[in-house]
């Protein structure tokens, strides 16, 4: 009977303590400033009521050009937090309350994650790129 | 026996152990997080010291259980001692550390008395039992403590973020650790069981390296905002 006790609040508190963990990585990640090359796409994300947007810059990634083996995993646990969060934004579109505003809100962080993974993408690219050019001049 | 994925687990959580050592020695941390480095240091000798014991007398030796539960002890002591610390940082901005530190040790006098009369209720007095039933009493207070410590984050709105991940690792931590403990006793035969202690074991060095690689000390996050679930 202790043990389970333990168990029970045990997993109640860890289970907590990962969501605010997960949520502070996302908010500290959607924080960075973006680059010249995304910023029109980060104030997009900011204006756009809701979910949908990270739709949109998965499409944006998957043109540019990856040089890191392995750069999509980050975006797995985003895109399934999304996909979580979209259930409940569904059922609840109608509303216009605080709950809803707060889903609409962390989707949007969603989004801007990828956004910021997108601008790393495109600078590495162009780094590379403007290597292979002076490579080849030299 | 141990198996490839006990050794990877190990090998992650090691060389991210030594990378927050190395971190805060070229970060010039080492005084602001004092508690926290002794304990990574700790960690990180333990493994090497384990390593070379298990290779000379081997897993099931009696050399290697001895050593396995008091350095498990000790090292949970250290890590109650670590978080600990951050409280008394807390602490120390509202000048009430003195506090901090009487509350420790009552902490962990009720925590060794705890032991002893479980161990002693169990009969079962032989010193391994004493170590175990120690740390599993530890990581229970350890996770009531950090979740009282994020509780008073959150109330004093306080908005640094690498502390913030810092508090929440170590719970995740001691949550996890308990609910392993918990777990073993109702359910020993379970496979996850033999599993679970090596990933949370890699799990606490591997946030910590991410948070003082990643997150600058600067950076700020609204709390309140974090805190609120919908």
């Amino acid at each position: 009977m202790h043990e389970l006790l333990v168990l029970i609040l045990a997993l109640t508190l860890t289970s907590y303590l990962c969501i605010r963990y997960w949520r502070a990585l996302l908010w500290s990640a959607s924080q960075r400033d973006l680059s010249e090359a995304t910023r029109e796409l980060g104030s997009w994300i900011n204006c756009h009521p809701g979910g949908g947007s990270l739709d949109l810059v998965c499409a944006l990634m998957k043109l540019c050009p990856s040089l890191e083996r392995g750069s999509d995993r980050k975006l797995f646990f985003v895109r399934a937090y999304d996909a979580i969060l979209s259930v409940p934004y569904r059922l609840t579109a109608n509303a216009s309350g605080e709950k809803n505003r707060w889903l609409a809100a962390e989707r949007r962080a969603c989004s801007y994650f990828a956004a910021v993974l997108l601008d790393e993408r495109i600078h590495k690219t162009s780094q590379w790129y403007a290597g292979q050019i002076t490579d080849a001049a030299s | 026996m141990l198996g490839p994925l006990d050794f990877l687990v190990w090998l992650a959580g090691f060389l991210a152990e030594v990378f927050v050592l190395a971190w805060a020695f070229r970060d010039r941390s080492l005084r602001r997080h004092g508690s926290l480095l002794v304990y990574m240091a700790a960690l990180a000798l333990n493994e090497v010291l384990s390593f070379a014991i298990l290779r000379r007398y081997g897993f099931t030796s009696n050399e290697y259980v001895y050593y396995f539960y008091y350095s498990e002890a000790f090292l949970t002591l250290l890590m109650f001692i670590a978080i600990m610390g951050l409280c008394s940082r807390i602490f120390h901005e509202q000048q009430r550390d003195g506090r901090i530190r009487a509350l420790t040790l009552t902490v962990l006098a009720v925590v060794v008395l705890y032991a002893v009369a479980v161990t002693a209720v169990k009969h079962q007095l032989l010193a391994t039992h004493f170590a175990g039933e120690f740390c599993g009493s530890l990581y229970f207070t350890g996770m009531i403590m950090t979740y009282a410590l994020w509780a008073l984050l959150v109330s004093r709105r306080d908005p640094r973020l690498r502390l913030v991940l810092i508090v929440s690792a170590f719970g995740i931590y001691f949550g996890g650790q308990s609910a392993i403990f918990a777990l073993r006793s109702l359910a020993p035969a379970l496979a996850v069981v033999r599993y679970l202690p090596a990933i949370m074991g890699a799990w606490l060095p591997i946030s910590l390296a991410y948070t003082l690689w990643k997150v600058p000390e600067e950076a700020r996050i609204p709390l309140e905002q974090l805190a609120r679930v919908g």
